[in-house]
């Protein structure tokens, strides 16, 4: 004798989806010194896009209006899906850039894969990346004393000022840990983690108690990625290790395994995968070869973006490489 | 036989020493200098370096004895005497209520002080031997033992002499200068105008006893008692005073950023100040009354020296250094590019993919 025939669900598991964000007033504000000129800025978008996008078919901008002006009206870039949720942080202190990623992150409500503008996906992420609670660049190993990450300082910040605290930072930084995630590429299946990593780093953010903390410590651009990377990698130890949590066994999964697995060129080739993170937005040779590229391979978007900014702003500040078309 | 008497302990004028030389015949006068040398010079060093008075213990308290009868009890202890005489009370002594009440004089007063002494006991005995002025044998004491006494008595002795005002005391640390046609110091108030006294009075008292109409002791004062604070007391006075830094944190912080931190120490409240060394500059952000800590705010300059450096606190009470209690805070180098904006690890951190970022090569 036989049961019923079960049936088969459909998999819906494993990430399918490439998101990405766009907060524009972080970027007028500050975050257009990075690049080489606004117009690689709006390359490096065009590469980003359309490498994804070939092995992740579905795509999400989360952005405000004046985001969805340049990019999709703009650029006309072909996102799925776009919402400009981000128009919620109007007032919001622009300083704090990863606002606008913890909002899309947040945001989410199936599996994906968050993006940053300049990371190139010339290969589609592992399969078993995919397949992970959370996914992330690479591990950063740092001292936690003297780093580029201070988690110290702002812990002393908060304290002395009576702010608030979540309780994964403060399991993790008693222990002084020196450990975060980079967050080129971000993501995951376990959306109700994500959900309340993303939620507890903007209240972290925002809490009202915390505001005499931020002000005190004053020039904070450096150190959002300690609210994003560092505090992530907090949540995970922290819901990792306490097994009456939710999120218990909740582990990241890493394109590379190291910092230095990460800028070893060969292994990023073996993965496909490019990041002008830093100072290698600013670097002009590689700006050429991204105008290059897109001249080459995406010319539509190419003239395209050279028409937007044509009617917004002046002519583009570098000159592509002489075989540019 | 001749007892010395202890008023021969006073602080003497010029002081001279033995000088032996060969074939000297040495005599008991000139072993005798010495040693009267020697101990002036520690009389005039207690008395004039560190004064007169109690030093610690000798405290006058009530009890009883093994028949339950009042008595007055002063525990171990040590004093100097006016003359500057160490003086020394190995245990603790009684003295029977009936023998206080003995003090009270005609006048029928009820206030007595218990008084200390320096005392030399002669001991030890020796026949002496005969001599053209001294025909037959003798007997001579070869010791004397320091020793004390303890007393009550009725009029108040004056030998440590009057406690200043602290306001002359003040005046007079910090007088640097006077003008020619000013009057001398007042003796009655300058500590140091004079050096102090040393009369004959040999008394160190201990403290005032209050007798009631039943000679039962009412009460029990040590207003009067003069005390000379031991070094040691001194420096945890000094400790229980002074502001201190107990710790800086964070302990250190980047070249070209701005941090919050906590000095945690004692009596700390109403900070003015905390100074760093040339590169860092602190403001005061919060303190609570306690003075238990302060919360600052640090601007470290791109220049700032590196390396652990100290830092003072600038309270009312005084100057706290860090350095002296242990505490410092370290300027670490700056990031290159940290700060910029783009949250991201410096490049310098990046070593030769600085500028190649991840995968810069797959353009």
């Amino acid at each position: 004798m036989s049961g019923p025939t079960p049936t088969m669900l459909p998999v819906t598991r494993g990430v399918r989806r490439a998101v990405w964000s766009y907060w524009s007033r972080p970027f007028e504000v500050h975050h257009h010194q990075g690049w080489v000129s606004r117009k690689h800025h709006l390359l490096a978008w065009i590469l980003s896009v359309h490498t994804a996008r070939q092995h992740y078919p579905e795509t999400s901008l989360v952005t405000d209006e004046a985001g969805a002006a340049m990019l999709v009206d703009g650029l006309g870039l072909p996102f799925d899906q776009v919402s400009t949720e981000l128009e919620t942080l109007e007032g919001a202190d622009a300083d704090w850039w990863v606002l606008g990623k913890l909002h899309a992150y947040r945001a989410q409500e199936t599996p994906f894969v968050h993006l940053d503008t300049d990371v190139f996906l010339w290969k589609r992420l592992p399969r078993a990346m995919e397949m992970a609670p959370v996914l992330a660049q690479n591990p950063e190993h740092f001292p936690f004393v003297g780093s580029w990450y201070r988690p110290e300082a702002f812990d002393v910040a908060v304290q002395a000022t009576q702010g608030w605290l979540p309780t994964e930072w403060i399991w993790y930084v008693s222990q002084r840990r020196g450990e975060a995630l980079c967050c080129g590429v971000f993501g995951g299946n376990d959306i109700g983690f994500i959900n309340h990593y993303a939620d507890s780093a903007i209240r972290f953010i925002k809490h009202p108690l915390n505001q005499t903390a931020w002000d005190l410590i004053g020039f904070k651009i450096g150190d959002n990625i300690l609210f994003e990377q560092y505090f992530l990698s907090a949540c995970i130890a922290y819901h990792a290790y306490h097994e009456t949590s939710p999120f218990y066994g909740v582990y990241a999964h890493c394109l590379f395994g190291s910092d230095a697995d990460a800028y070893t060129p060969a292994k990023a080739e073996a993965a496909g995968y490019t990041h002008l993170i830093g100072g290698a937005k600013r670097d002009v040779a590689l700006a050429n070869k991204l105008e290059t590229r897109v001249a080459r391979d995406y010319s539509q978007d190419y003239r395209r973006c050279l028409e937007y900014l044509c009617r917004t702003e002046a002519a583009p500040q570098v000159q592509p490489d002489r075989e540019t078309p | 036989m001749r007892i010395p008497d202890s008023s021969e302990h006073m602080i003497a004028g010029q002081l001279a020493y033995s000088r032996y030389f060969a074939r000297q015949l040495v005599t008991a006068a000139d072993l005798n200098a010495d040693q009267t040398y020697f101990r002036e010079l520690v009389r005039r060093h207690n008395r004039y370096l560190h004064g007169c008075g109690v030093v610690c213990g000798l405290e006058v308290l009530l009890g009883e004895d093994d028949d339950g009868h009042p008595q007055v009890v002063v525990t171990p202890g040590q004093a100097i005497s006016p003359q500057g005489d160490d003086i020394h009370v190995p245990e603790q002594q009684a003295i029977p209520m009936d023998e206080v009440e003995e003090c009270i004089g005609p006048n029928q007063e009820r206030r007595l002080y218990i008084v200390l002494r320096y005392t030399e006991t002669p001991l030890c005995p020796v026949p002496t031997l005969p001599g053209p002025c001294m025909p037959t044998a003798g007997l001579q004491f070869s010791r004397l033992q320091a020793g004390f006494a303890l007393a009550c008595i009725v009029e108040l002795p004056s030998a440590c002499g009057e406690e200043p005002a602290c306001g002359d005391l003040t005046c007079e640390l910090l007088r640097d200068a006077a003008s020619p046609d000013a009057p001398p110091p007042d003796t009655a108030t300058c500590a140091s105008a004079v050096c102090p006294d040393h009369g004959a009075d040999p008394w160190v008292v201990l403290a005032a006893l209050d007798l009631d109409a039943h000679g039962a002791v009412s009460a029990i004062d040590y207003g009067v008692r003069r005390r000379v604070l031991s070094v040691q007391f001194l420096i945890e006075a000094l400790r229980c005073l002074l502001p201190r830094v107990t710790a800086i944190a964070p302990s250190y912080g980047v070249q070209g950023t701005r941090m919050l931190a906590l000095v945690h120490g004692e009596r700390l409240a109403d900070a003015r100040d905390v100074r760093f060394e040339e590169g860092v500059i602190a403001r005061i952000v919060s303190q609570p009354q306690d003075g238990g800590w302060i919360l600052i705010q640090m601007d470290i300059a791109d220049d700032a020296a590196l390396g652990p450096q100290g830092f003072q606190v600038i309270t009312p009470r005084g100057i706290a250094n860090s350095v002296a209690c242990g505490v410092q805070f370290t300027v670490l180098p700056g990031l290159a590019g940290y700060g910029y904006g783009y949250g991201y690890r410096p490049y310098g951190a990046y070593g030769d993919y600085a500028t190649s970022g991840i995968g810069g090569n797959l353009l």
